[in-house]
């Protein structure tokens, strides 16, 4: 039992990586332009699809598939950015908040049917990243999830040294803070919207790309994962980066080892994936500003 | 009419209003004046009950409305303008006329009210702007606006924010009309305003705050001598 | 009038399939104009509309599986179950606004999701639920003219609501919270009473629906289904309730023409939503219909 709950927990916590990987998209996103992208799901299932086909077509290195993935889908992020969401800052749309809900949610049906019928709805599964399993004690684990798992740490690391370290980020993260003063001080606000926005789609695409090997790939594939994105953005204080980082890794493990406590088996596979909701409500309603977070932001 | 007693407000760290004590009486015209962050808006909005106090209470012809909500309030006989006006912008001017109309009458016959807004607009000169979008009226239009809604309400006491800010001068002239001629009908005013010239004009007494306190109080010659006033307007 | 004539005539031209497919587009402007009621009048762009269609429709068919009552009776009894719920979401989102209300309704209708999933042993789960017919014959006329009837009428309610003390408060708070309250608006109430009235309908569409196809299933409430509402209220016009009407029979009955495209017209009709919502904040028909109207009486004028 011990040894099921540890292989529990290590699934936890290769997930809650890929969560988190996904999170931080979304994060940047919120914390940059102040809104939810309802349409991430759809970025990590073309980011999935998008490595798959670079894979399995031109013979792309499983690797290079990825990095090339989150290339084409940080263009697509732009694409979006430009075309739907800055009519929100150049004041083009009277209601900000409901346009850009609905207009990512609009994209996310879109997307999603529009990957109905390229791809179709058969699931499909890329290419593996490195064979055989791993045996540590009497715990074995497939290399694939392990290499996964470093990759996703790697995607993080950089996304946190390129925000934390460089000009770049700089600019993300006054633009986040407030974006008059930003660009009073110079920093091209519309600029750094894109950047977050193509940065933001690249890394949901990343999750997608390295779920790829080790779930399945289908078009609805982001369906699921993007709630738990959403569960931990409000866990972690929406736009806290550090928050969404925590809250990953505590969603990944209290799925993991919850559904294994519950007493009954079967139903507690079924409300694995209510936990992590059941704390999205809770945190919005006794402390809105999540675990981390300091305060309730919303688009002016 | 208006009783207010060591009212404080903080927010989070900041302390926005400081113990402030004061009394309006009926049909009386209290200017509020103070440099920019003195607290001002605040204490409009915690009379009408946007803010609830930290610590003190407000009584309105002698009740506690400290701890009362926003529509209560208006209920009551109190109603307020927003430094930055704040229409219905997706609502005609007549339909942002009814809202306060219809809150205070729920049996109230609607020929009756469409003809009192109908009068109030023709007063303020917008009565041809009554089917417009909030949104499609001017800066000015949306003043004149605000006070109308207000007046629907048939408040005794007007709490006006800022009411002459980026108006031009003819405008400001028919305000000060708007607001004599309310006053000669007995209504009772808070009015706050950087503008010295209609604020000393308009107002029988002042109140001076500076970051959250009361700094002084008299009338406006009492006012206009008074050295910590005028250092904290130098000073800041 | 003519197309209530025609509505109430078209039985009569059409075979059995033919009248499931208004029976659905009818379905569907049940809850599209509903939410319409929320989100474009009170200004509450909720995520649970679909799950409170299925709050009626489980509760109805429950209560007719596990007791004797008939649908007749378990219907209503659905709706204002629904309307309880919704009472329940209304309050506890007061605070909540924007992106915050849509995650919360989002999050509260993948849990009932997944509990009516879960629950297996009570509401059949994913195999579904057999649901007894509202009807003993095996007639889609009575369900045709029974639906019509409710839509009629809901729609009677909702238009009066609309144009009452009630629908100017509704759209007081949906412009300015603060505003509306210093005017005297209470505005907690007001939200909470749009959950409640738009919940019930949601409510009774989902009720009537469970007794008609006769088979339940969690799926109801999957976020396609909701963001097919959203889609035909956008489309027909979000401050419209006849917009949002036209919306939904219009994308319903285009989907069934476009029946041969699969895959493809659902592609069409998310570039539509995303398109109409891009250009056209009124929507797509409720402006052309506008339009059509204002040439008519220029017309009419101009003839006179
Ligand atoms: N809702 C709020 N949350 C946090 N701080 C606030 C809030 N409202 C006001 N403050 C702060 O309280 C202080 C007083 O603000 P207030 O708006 O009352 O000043 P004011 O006298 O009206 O200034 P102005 O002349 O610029 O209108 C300011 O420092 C302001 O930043
Ligand atoms: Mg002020």
């Amino acid at each position: 039992m011990t040894e099921y709950l540890l292989l529990q927990a290590l699934n936890g916590l290769i997930i809650g990586l890929i969560y988190a990987l996904m999170a931080l998209g979304l994060t940047l996103i919120f914390s940059v332009l102040k809104i939810v992208n309802f349409a991430h799901g759809e970025l990590y299932m073309l980011g999935a699809y998008f490595s798959y086909y670079l894979a399995k077509l031109f013979g792309f290195p499983p690797v290079l598939a990825v990095l090339s993935s989150m290339i084409i889908v940080f263009f697509i992020g732009v694409v979006i950015e430009v075309l739907f969401l800055r009519p929100v800052y150049t004041g083009a749309v009277e209601r900000k908040d409901e346009y850009a809900i609905l207009i990512t949610f609009g994209l996310s049906i879109f997307l999603q049917n529009l990957a109905l019928f390229v791809f179709g709805p058969w699931t499909r599964r890329s290419p593996s990243f490195m064979s055989g399993t791993t045996s540590v004690y009497s715990l074995s684990i497939s290399n694939d999830r392990l290499f996964v798992s470093a990759l996703a740490v790697v995607f993080m690391i950089a996304t946190l040294v390129i925000i934390g370290r460089t000009f770049m980020g700089k600019g993300l993260r006054a633009v986040s803070q407030d974006r008059e003063a930003a660009a009073i001080a110079g920093i091209n606000p519309f600029k750094m919207n894109l950047l977050a926005f193509g940065a933001g789609s690249a890394l949901a695409a990343a999750g997608g790309a390295l779920i790829g090997p080790i779930f399945l790939i289908f078009p609805t594939m982001g369906a699921m994962p993007v709630i738990k994105s959403f569960v931990i953005i409000v866990l972690g204080g929406m736009g806290s980066i550090k928050g969404c980082i925590i809250a990953s890794l505590i969603l990944g493990e209290a799925e993991s080892l919850g559904s294994v406590l519950f007493p009954d088996l079967t139903r507690g596979l079924a409300y694995k994936n209510a936990i992590g909701l059941l704390f999205l409500v809770v945190v919005l309603l006794v402390k809105p500003t999540g675990l981390f977070g300091e305060k309730h932001v919303r688009m002016k | 009419m208006l009783k207010v007693t060591k009212l404080t407000k903080r927010f989070g760290g900041l302390t926005a209003l400081e113990n402030v004590s004061f009394k309006v009486a009926k049909n009386e015209i209290l200017g509020v004046i103070g440099p920019n962050g003195s607290g001002k808006t605040t204490l409009i909005n915690v009379i009408n009950g946007i803010h609830k106090p930290d610590n003190g209470d407000i009584f309105f012809r002698d009740k506690s409305i400290g701890r009362l909500s926003s529509y209560q309030i208006a209920k009551k006989g109190i109603g307020r303008t927003f430094q930055v006006t704040r229409i219905f912008r997706r609502m005609s001017v007549m339909e942002n006329m009814m809202v306060p109309a219809l809150s205070i009458s729920r049996s109230g016959n609607q020929e009756a009210l469409l003809h009192k807004s109908l009068g109030i607009l023709t007063l303020l000169k917008i009565v041809h702007l009554k089917d417009e979008y909030g949104r499609s009226l001017s800066g000015g239009q949306h003043k004149l606006l605000e006070l109308g809604r207000v007046l629907m309400l048939d408040p005794d006491l007007i709490l006006l924010d800022e009411p002459f800010a980026g108006v031009h001068p003819e405008l400001k002239a028919d305000l000060h009309d708007h607001i004599r001629k309310l006053h000669g009908q007995g209504k009772t005013f808070i009015l706050i305003s950087h503008d010295m010239h209609s604020i000393f004009s308009l107002s029988q007494r002042l109140m001076v705050l500076s970051s959250g306190k009361k700094i002084a109080h008299g009338t406006p010659e009492e006012i206009k001598q008074n050295e910590e006033v005028i250092e904290a307007y130098l000073g800041n | 009038m003519v197309l209530f004539l025609a509505a109430m005539a078209l039985p009569v031209a059409l075979d059995g399939y033919g009248l499931h497919i208004l029976i659905i587009a009818y379905y569907y402007a049940l809850l599209a104009s509903s939410w319409c009621l929320l989100a474009g009048y009170a200004g509450q762009f909720s995520f649970a509309h679909a799950a409170l269609a299925a709050v009626g429709a489980y509760t109805s068919a429950l209560l007719v599986l596990n007791t004797d009552i008939s649908p007749v009776f378990s219907i209503p009894i659905g709706s204002v179950a629904a309307a309880g719920v919704g009472f329940c979401i209304g309050f506890l989102c007061l605070r909540l606004q924007g992106p915050y209300l849509a995650l919360f309704t989002i999050a509260f209708s993948e849990i009932f999701r997944i509990v009516l999933n879960a629950e297996y042993r009570y509401t059949g789960g994913n195999f579904g639920l057999n649901v007894p017919p509202l009807f003993s014959q095996e007639s889609r006329i009575l369900y045709y003219y029974t639906i019509l009837g409710i839509l009629i009428l809901s729609l009677a309610i909702m238009h009066k609501i609309v144009k009452s003390r009630l629908g100017l408060f509704f759209r007081a708070v949906r412009e300015d919270e603060e505003a509306a309250a210093t005017l005297g608006v209470n505005v907690i109430k007001y939200k909470i009473l749009a959950f409640v009235i738009t919940s019930f309908f949601a409510g009774l569409a989902g009720g009537f629906y469970a007794h008609y196809v006769r088979i339940l299933t969690p799926n109801i409430i999957q976020l396609p289904q909701m963001g097919l509402i959203i889609a035909m209220v956008v489309i027909g016009g979000i401050e419209s309730l006849a917009g949002a009407v036209a919306g939904a029979l219009i994308l319903q009955l285009a989907a069934e023409y476009l029946r041969d495209y699969e895959e493809l017209r659902w592609v069409f009709f998310g570039l539509l939503l995303v398109i109409t919502l891009r250009f056209s904040q009124n929507g797509l028909i409720y402006p052309i219909y506008k339009r059509l109207t204002k040439k008519s009486e220029k017309d009419h004028a101009e003839s006179d």
